[in-house]
Order: C-alpha cells, then structure tokens, then sequence
C-alpha cells in the first residue's frame, strides 16, 4: 500500500515537472488553440446569421467596451440588450456612434441566441 | 566609415543571439571575424561575398559591403538582410492588432481590415529598422521616442474610410508613454524569452544535433552522399531553423499577451486622460 502510495506521488511529481519543463510550449500551445476557437467561431457566426437569422429590437445600455488599437482616440463602443425566450443577451455594439437608450434591431440565430449582431 | 571597425560592438543578431564580433590579433591581418566572414575594418569591406548575394537585390554592386556601406544607418551583423528589422516590427505590429480585434469578437475577415492602426505599423517598422542590430542605450532611446510619436498621432482605418486623431494635452502623451511603458515591462516579463523557448524545444527533439542527424540520414536513404560542404550547410540552416523557431515562438507569446490586455490598457488611458 505505502509502495503504491509512493509511485503515485512520484508520478504526481514528475508530471508536474514535465508540465513546469515544457511551459513555453504548453503557453503556445494554448495560444493556438484560443486564437482558433476565436476564428472558428467568429466564423460560425457569420454563416448561421447570413443564413438562419431572425429580427428583435434592442436597447442601448451603459457599458463600454475599449476598441484594442486606438492609442490617441482611445474609442470604444456601447454594448445592446436583448431578450429572447425570457432569457436577456448582451452583446458589444462594435459602433462607435451608438448611444445609451438607442433603440437597435439585432439579428440572432434562433437556435443559439448568443451568436448576435447589429442588423 | 574609414577604420570604423566593428570590434568590441555586440551585435544584436536577427536570430536573436548576441554575439562579440571577434578581432583577429595573432597573424597581424587587421581583420574581424564575424558569424561567416572576415571583415577588414580599415578598407570597411567584407574579404569575401555574401552568403546570401544571390538572394538579395545587391550583386548589382557589390556582395563585399556591409550594411549597404552605411553601418550607421543600417545594421546587419550577419550581413544577409539589413532591412529584416523593419519588415519583422511591422508584421508583429499588424499581427498583435489582427489578434486584439478578434478578442474584441471581430470575425476574420473584418479583423485582417477594420480598426488597424496604421500609424502604429509604420512606427513599429521604423523602430525595428532603427533597433536591429542596436546597442542597448539606443534601443531604450529610439522605443521611447516610438511610444511617445505613437501616444501623440494616430492614423486608423475604419468603414468611413481613415480616422486621424492627435493628443494636444502633452500631460496625456506622458501619462500615456508611462502607461504603454509599464504594460509592455509586464507583458515582457510574462512571455518566455527565445532562449527559454530553444531549451524546451531541445527537450522534444527540435535542436540543431537531431535535425542534422534526421536531414543526413534522409540524404543517405536517397542514396546521396553528404560531403564536407553540404554536411556545414545542413548544420547551418538547421541552427538558423531551430533558432528561427524559438524567435518566433517567443514574439508571438508576447504580442499575443499584449493583444489580450490593449483593450484594457486603452480604457485605463481614457479614464485617466484629462
């Protein structure tokens, strides 16, 4: 039992080592793999909501979200409120010109309600 | 550049690796030896041609120069390619920001176009060009004068066509400069550096020895003969592929833990400014 016990601390350890050995390949490992769920993804997207896609109307809330690449303008875009089937979306607008308490009509895949955009 | 020399000087190279270009002192020939030739610093000519002649634009007058005859402007300690710097920062620039807007929810095709600054591309390319090669004082000074430009003008694209912005509190630029500086120390210090990555690379097989071993047994399998000249050209390419590797690996952790945090940082920036 105590022998047992042992190896399975030992291979506990070694796998930690191996995982603190090789954590540069592990870290771009996992940036790959993020990065293609994100295109793959944004991909999916934009099929189901050219192809599947049904009309709500929206609101304009109070929630910033920073665009990545503006060092002097600094810009960032409001996100829109929806709700489908008793359940509410939010989502990033992407449009700089957009106010609080605008209404917008969105478009959604009906199947998954999270794949949304400004119509 | 009459008796200019290059001795003493550590080179940045474009692998990454740091290297003292040796004077060659003993046989009184006046010559520096470099990665792969001799270089009289009194003519200020390489004693033999370019690696890489043929592939550059430059055999049209002549392999034997060094940094396109102007080692002030230029810097180029292998002596294959003095513009790569440039060319290498603004890719990484353009890349960053491709991966910051797919974070932002952008698909992929709008990522590639829209919200690009390109002003951040033309003054990363200007850095890189400035910087390859560079000691580590003018490296602090021309990145610093980057940031600052960069915090001041702004040129991006958007679906009207260019925005242009310019920061006229100089308040701001300081801030902004301190804020760029601080995140680009931490995402630094987050990303695993290209020696990091060439040892745990070397740890699954990717290292010079075992991708010469491969290549030449390959070559033998063929029934080819791998005399003294292709056995150090083997060696060579496979040094720059491993080395290449880890360089690449290593930028593309950091500009990708910086693609994760702009957005924040631009939102620090825009609550702060006055």
């Amino acid at each position: 039992m105590q022998k047992k016990k042992k190896l399975k601390r030992k291979q506990t350890t070694n796998i930690l080592i191996r995982i603190k050995e090789r954590w540069t390949l592990i870290l771009f490992a996992l940036i790959i793999v993020y990065f293609s769920v994100l295109i793959i993804k944004g991909e999916l997207k934009e099929y189901f909501l050219n192809n599947y896609s049904e009309i709500a109307k929206g609101v304009v809330i109070n929630e910033r979200n920073y665009f990545p690449n503006g060092k002097v303008s600094n810009s960032f875009s409001y996100s829109y409120k929806f709700s489908f089937n008793e359940y509410i979306y939010i989502n990033d607008s992407q449009n700089k010109s957009l106010k609080i308490g605008d209404t917008v009509l969105i478009e959604f895949y009906p199947n998954y309600p999270t794949f949304n955009r400004l119509k | 550049m009459f008796n200019q020399g290059t001795s003493g000087k550590n080179f940045q190279g474009k692998e990454g690796k740091s290297f003292k270009v040796e004077r060659q002192e003993e046989l009184g020939l006046n010559v520096d030896m470099t990665k792969f030739r001799m270089y009289d610093y009194a003519l200020g000519r390489f004693t033999s041609i370019d690696p890489l002649a043929d592939a550059n634009p430059q055999e049209s007058w002549t392999p034997y120069q060094y940094a396109y005859n102007n080692p002030i402007r230029y810097n180029d300690p292998y002596g294959d390619c003095p513009l790569c710097g440039a060319v290498i920062g603004a890719a990484v620039d353009y890349g960053t920001q491709v991966a910051g807007n797919l974070i932002k929810g952008k698909s992929f095709t709008d990522a590639l176009t829209e919200d690009i600054s390109l002003s951040s591309i033309a003054i990363s390319a200007g850095e890189g060009f400035l910087t390859s090669g560079a000691s580590v004082m003018k490296k602090v000074i021309v990145s610093g004068i980057a940031t600052i430009v960069d915090n001041t003008v702004e040129v991006k694209t958007s679906s009207d066509g260019l925005d242009v912005n310019v920061e006229t509190n100089p308040g701001n630029v300081v801030k902004n400069v301190v804020v760029d500086g601080v995140s680009d120390l931490t995402t630094g210090g987050l990303a695993p550096s290209s020696k990091t990555v060439k040892k745990q690379l070397s740890k699954v097989g990717v290292n010079k020895g075992e991708i010469t071993k491969k290549t030449k047994k390959i070559i033998k399998g063929l029934d080819g003969k791998v005399s003294g000249n292709l056995n150090m050209k083997i060696k060579t390419t496979s040094e720059k592929f491993v080395n290449g590797t880890a360089n690449t690996l290593s930028t593309v952790s950091e500009s990708a833990i910086k693609a994760t945090t702009n957005a924040k940082k631009e939102e620090i920036k825009k609550k702060t400014n006055n």
